[in-house]
């Protein structure tokens, strides 16, 4: 049982979560967080064996559908124009391990 | 106010009958909302001019055409999650404030297609997180019953643009309650269909596993009839179903009778579960319900306390697997394809993205997500919570298999003053304990209201069996139809 010696490391889910928490965000949750792990740690008391865990709690199985594309110029126009950054057709991203400074939105508008 | 209280069917009614026009019922809606929304915050946008072309074309129709649309020119608001071509829908958040929606969601898809005029879309907590609508980014909405206090949420937008009487008609989306909650606190009625009854395709994603659109009105009769328009399978959608038995509108066009002259004169058998009558529960709230329970009981209906012991590990459930599932669906929002992009590099782009985009709250829940499913810890939370959900869902069953409804208060307090929740998280998630457990097992559950505690509105929940949803409209509707509800907010009428 890991809950007893339950360590939150708020650094670490900063980085889990790709979130850069404010000083004072980062103090109130490193002050709340704990108190809600502890409270939902009570499921602890519950005995699960041999229970099979419900991720889904529908009784539908296995539903098809045939496989063919449905393609809409007019929604795909639509999600393109809102990609922030594009060239031509396609999504412009920062190149991974990139370390030069690319533009912002606000820039590029400006 | 044009609409004086009238219910979508007499919208409905009136425009077929030629009494008056779609588009005067528009206008009016229009100016009303332009006159007495600053008040209430329940608006973020209102479609104008959309809605004005939408009423000119049904006043085009012939009246054949008309007679078939169900929702024949009335005028209903959207909760801002939901997609609507060429709209925003910001679903509260920074993070979506200039995003347009490529496409229309099935369940407003199918309003229009049935006469429905959208008349705008209402505010929100960011992503649905919350329980009081405080967490929108844009504004606060108020309670048209006392304006210092909370809509409850997360839906507020959408209860308060029916509770103040701008619309008759408006679609919420019920996660852990945030249909319900807010209609009862706001005196309306609100249902959270069962989970596959409506489609979620084009709903901004919460937790997919608990997400339903749900439909609020002052009426029951209204309930059902929206819902019997938004429901059913979608190719888009592959959790939706064609659930055994549909909304029935035949039923609802013949007006309801007293369940013991449909079910065979075997007497509606409603089953109380003590675990509801929940500590710290405020005991004006307890004695309404409790008063509801006696009413149902002179009138013939059946009370049968039975038991869901699990109850009390509900909220736990919900509050580990409602943020595991969030932050995995809101991972999505990196500021790459829509949204907002920050400068750096793909890394540091993401980071700053997501930092200035979120809330506190979705912070805390994404936060929350990452921890439950780290390497460390799934086991003993995540994998944990969906083995108590298994036992849950049995108990839930087993306990309604024998009734045909269960009963409680839709929450254990009435609305609170804006503010008085909103550092205190637990504080808050607690107002969701007793809508969780329907969420967590997928069923139905209706908000009717039941009177009024300290001046504000006490919601009365039914729950049911999977599938069931009209085994709950039954029961709402034959308790609002013993104790129908007189009273009127204080700031709901016009000036």
């Amino acid at each position: 049982m890991t809950i007893h010696s339950m360590h939150i490391d708020i650094a670490k889910l900063e980085q889990l979560s790709k979130i850069r928490l404010t000083p004072e965000e980062h103090i109130m949750l490193s002050a709340q967080l704990p108190s809600i792990f502890a409270y939902v740690a009570k499921l602890q008391e519950v005995n699960t064996d041999g229970v099979n865990p419900a991720a889904y709690i529908s009784d539908l199985l296995n539903v098809w559908r045939d496989d063919i594309p449905q393609e809409d110029a007019t929604v795909r126009d639509a999600a393109l124009a809102l990609f922030p950054e594009k060239k031509a057709s396609a999504l412009q991203v920062p190149s991974v391990g990139a370390r030069t400074k690319k533009k912002s939105v606000e820039e590029v508008e400006n | 106010m044009f609409l004086m209280g009238k219910t979508a069917t007499q919208i409905r009614e009136e425009i077929i009958t030629k009494k008056t026009t779609a588009r005067a019922v528009v206008d009016s809606v229009l100016a009303d909302i332009a006159a007495r929304d600053s008040e209430y915050g329940a608006f973020l946008e209102v479609f104008t001019d959309r809605a004005r072309a939408g009423a000119d074309r049904i006043d085009a129709l012939s009246q054949k055409e008309k007679e078939a649309l169900s929702l024949c020119g009335v005028p209903v608001a959207i909760k801002d999650n939901m997609l609507y071509t060429g709209e925003i829908a910001s679903a509260g958040s920074r993070m979506l404030e200039n995003y347009r929606a490529p496409y229309t969601s099935t369940a407003v898809a199918r309003l229009e297609c049935d006469g429905a005029i959208i008349v705008g879309r209402t505010n929100m907590d960011e992503f649905a997180f919350g329980s009081s609508t405080e967490n929108s980014a844009f504004q606060v909405t108020r309670n048209p019953w006392d304006l210092k206090k909370i809509p409850g949420g997360t839906s507020g937008g959408s209860a308060v643009a029916v509770a103040a009487g701008f619309v008759p008609l408006a679609l919420g989306t019920d996660t852990g309650g945030s249909v319900r909650q807010p209609a009862a606190m706001c005196g309306i009625v609100g249902i959270r269909p069962t989970y596959g009854r409506v489609s979620r395709h084009g709903i901004v994603s919460d937790a997919s596993s608990f997400d339903q659109v749900g439909v609020l009105a002052t009426t029951v009769e209204d309930v059902a009839l929206g819902l019997s328009v938004i429901e059913g399978k979608d190719v888009h959608d592959s959790t939706t179903e064609d659930l055994r038995s549909s909304v029935d509108r035949e039923i609802l066009r013949s007006g309801w009778k007293l369940p013991q002259d449909d079910t065979n004169s075997r007497p509606l058998r409603i089953g109380v579960p003590k675990e509801y009558f929940v500590e710290g529960m405020d005991k004006e709230v307890r004695a309404r319900i409790e008063e509801a329970i006696f009413v149902l009981k002179e009138n013939g209906v059946e009370i049968i306390e039975l038991s869901i012991p699990a109850t009390e590990y509900a909220l736990p459930v919900y509050y580990i697997l409602q943020p595991a599932e969030a932050a995995s669906n809101l991972a999505r929002y990196d500021g790459m394809r829509y949204g907002k992009r920050a400068e750096g590099g793909l890394d540091e782009s993401y980071i700053a993205a997501r930092s200035a985009g979120f809330g506190i709250e979705s912070k805390r829940r994404i936060m929350m997500g990452s921890f439950i499913l780290s390497a460390g810890y799934i086991d003993a939370f995540y994998k944990k919570a969906l083995a108590v959900r298994k036992i849950l869902c049995d108990q839930y069953d087993n306990a309604v298999k024998q009734v045909d409804v269960l009963l409680c208060a839709t929450s254990p307090f009435v609305a609170w003053n804006i503010g008085e929740k909103f550092n205190d998280p637990i504080a808050m998630y607690l107002a969701d304990v007793l809508t969780v457990t329907t969420s967590i097992v997928g069923a139905p559950g209706i908000s009717v209201p039941c009177g009024l505690a300290h001046g504000l509105p006490v919601g009365l929940q039914f729950m049911g069996r999977r599938g069931d949803d009209m085994g709950v409209l039954k029961a709402a509707q034959l308790y609002t139809s013993l104790a129908p509800f007189t009273h009127k907010p204080v700031h709901g009428k016009s000036t």
